[in-house]
């Protein structure tokens, strides 16, 4: 009895061995999957890094402050990510600008610096047109000393809503052109102003959630891509021209407009991969 | 044709996403002399709080004065116009600026004695020896038991290594004399850099309230406190021993809201002469035209409940008279050496 119950025991382990070697093999083979596709994924996604310059015009009218709507030349810099799967765009975007507003008949100018950082997830739709949703984080800041207790005016805004993007390759002459179009409306937004009706204290700015009826805001974008010579195959050049609008309703029939024209005309593109 | 169709979509959405900005702007306004006057007599009349502490009737004055605006005046005749309509409002915080003039009304501090010669002080009592602290900011003067700390303007940057190097060197003196007379304001943040050296406890110091919308009456009240400075060491406050303020007409602005503040410091005296309001914080605007102008979008108030836009008593009330002139005498520099000196903790 003893002997028949030892048996059965070395059975069920030996049993157990071979259901754990055969379990062990099978996620094996799952992992190995696994990785398979990971790295045919990987094999099929692109990445791209590209930096731009050039200038912005930007029209910045706060009635809080004054009716007067205020244009300046800034320098603009530009930094882009983007990872192309078969299904998807992944946009990491950082963009500052900074420069002089002034009227020709104003007494002193005002420095201002701007500076957005966004994000986006877009869905391709065929080769051409995707769709997705985008996050953007945008600071503006205006100082002039002359205004005293309101020297220093800003906005700070953290908005989501849909983007599309459209691309196309072009061949001309037998060379591949390319030409982006990206547009991005954001939604709702969460921020703050400062200063707001009354210029002097912080505690009267506007701030909190922004719905549609009172905060708009517009990101539109053309890109041209030029064909890259043949000594830098991982390099080639693009031209765009980005309009980032703001327009947020201050209450009292007041209301914050931003508005940055940027031509970036230099650029680099690094394919990584 | 349909990639056409295609390209011919981007360019009319690039071209309606890249031009409507100007349907969301207001219209650029005016230069004429009348939009000008306009702008003024609109930016005073939705943002001014004192119309009716001042008993101004600012309709009938858009009446009077707009009856002088012609289309073809001049800078200059339009710039004396405006000025002559703010004159009314009785406020030096209420400036219209060009790149010809300021207009300012500076009656408030007409009526009252000038309480302080700086020229006395330097030669009879500080031989011409003071010390320059932080680019002059603060003048400082030895008199072996106080130290004597002049700050010439709010609009000069208190910075924390100047407040450490007062307090610390006070450290072993009966008190301070913080001698503020003739102090014409500038920024509100350097009356909490300084104030909050002086207590170990949040205080109460009065009542502001904040335009918020263009009636008269749109305001937000806020309570004013000092709240203590956070010391690594004990000699970055003074807080045992006592200080006097002192104040003349010529503080203003805030200057005016420091000696207000300071009055509830239980070891700060303020002594010397009313100082000479400004008790409204001014908001800027610039006109189309490119001039300036502020106007106060602010009252406020003591703990009593009195508006300080005609000034703050002080505690102690001395005026130095025209024979201590004569005399080469700062009778109220004077009191407060003695006051330092005879009682170690001042009654407030």
């Amino acid at each position: 009895m003893k002997q028949k119950l030892s048996m059965i025991v070395v059975l069920l382990i030996l049993m157990a061995i071979k259901a754990q070697s055969q379990g062990l093999s099978v996620l094996k083979k799952m992992n190995e999957k696994r990785v398979e596709k990971r790295d045919n994924r990987w094999a099929e996604e692109k990445i791209f890094k590209q930096t731009l310059i050039g200038f912005a015009y930007q029209t910045t009218q706060n009635t809080n402050f004054s009716a007067n709507q205020y244009p300046g030349v800034l320098l603009s810099a530009r930094g882009t990510s983007i990872r192309e799967t078969p299904k998807r765009f992944y946009h990491f975007d950082n963009v500052i600008s900074a420069g002089i507003l002034s009227l020709p008949e104003s007494i002193a100018q005002t420095y201002t610096v701007n500076t957005r950082f966004s994000h986006s997830i877009l869905r391709k739709i065929n080769p051409t047109f995707a769709v997705g949703s985008q996050v953007s984080a945008v600071f503006n800041g205006r100082l002039n000393l002359n205004n005293e207790n309101n020297a220093f005016l800003m906005e700070a805004v953290l908005d989501l809503g849909p983007r599309i993007k459209f691309q196309k390759e072009i061949n001309l002459l037998q060379k591949a052109y390319g030409i982006e179009y990206g547009l991005a409306v954001p939604l709702i937004g969460f921020g703050f102003t400062a200063p707001s009706f009354n210029t002097s204290f912080d505690e009267s700015n506007t701030k909190g959630i922004f719905l549609p009826n009172k905060y708009q805001r517009i990101q539109s974008e053309l890109m041209l891509k030029f064909p890259a010579g043949k000594r830098f195959p991982n390099k080639n050049f693009k031209m765009g021209y980005h309009w980032d609008f703001m327009h947020l309703d201050l209450g009292n029939n007041r209301s914050l407009n931003n508005a940055v024209h940027t031509l970036s005309f230099i650029g680099s593109i690094k394919k990584i991969k | 044709m349909k990639n056409l169709y295609k390209y011919l979509v981007i360019c009319v959405l690039s071209l309606v996403s890249f031009a409507c900005e100007q349907a969301f702007m207001s219209p650029t306004p005016k230069t004429d002399p009348e939009a000008v006057f306009n702008q003024v007599w609109n930016f005073a009349n939705e943002k001014y709080t004192f119309f009716d502490y001042k008993k101004v009737d600012w309709d009938a004055a858009k009446t009077k004065y707009k009856a002088r605006i012609t289309a073809n005046m001049d800078e200059e005749a339009l710039f004396k116009v405006c000025n002559d309509m703010l004159y009314e409002l009785k406020d030096e915080h209420v400036n219209l600026v060009s790149k010809f003039n300021i207009s300012r009304n500076p009656e408030v501090f007409l009526d009252y004695p000038t309480n302080y010669d700086g020229d006395i002080l330097t030669r009879y009592y500080f031989n011409g020896r003071q010390q320059y602290l932080d680019g002059g900011n603060f003048r400082l003067f030895d008199f072996d038991d106080v130290l004597y700390v002049n700050y010439r303007s709010f609009s000069d940057a208190v910075t924390k290594e100047s407040m450490d190097y007062i307090c610390k060197k006070a450290t072993n003196k009966k008190g301070i004399v913080l001698d503020l007379r003739q102090n014409g304001g500038g920024s509100v943040a350097n009356i909490y850099n300084i104030a909050q050296r002086f207590t170990d406890k949040k205080i109460y110091a009065g009542l502001s309230y904040a335009k918020i919308g263009p009636g008269r009456e749109d305001l937000k009240k806020d309570s004013l406190f000092i709240s203590p400075f956070k010391a690594d060491t004990a000699t970055q406050k003074f807080t045992q021993k006592p200080i006097v303020v002192l104040t003349n007409r010529g503080c203003y602005s805030a200057t005016n809201f420091f000696a207000m503040m300071a009055k509830e410091i239980p070891n700060v005296t303020v002594v010397g002469g009313k100082t000479g309001g400004g008790g409204g914080v001014p908001a800027t605007t610039e006109l189309s035209n490119g001039w300036t102008l502020r106007v106060s979008t602010t009252r406020s108030f003591d703990i009593n409940g009195n508006n300080i836009e005609g000034g703050v008593e002080p505690d102690i009330r001395i005026d130095i008279s025209a024979a201590d002139k004569s005399k080469n005498k700062d009778t109220i520099l004077d009191y407060a050496l003695k006051l330092i000196r005879t009682k170690p903790m001042a009654a407030n």
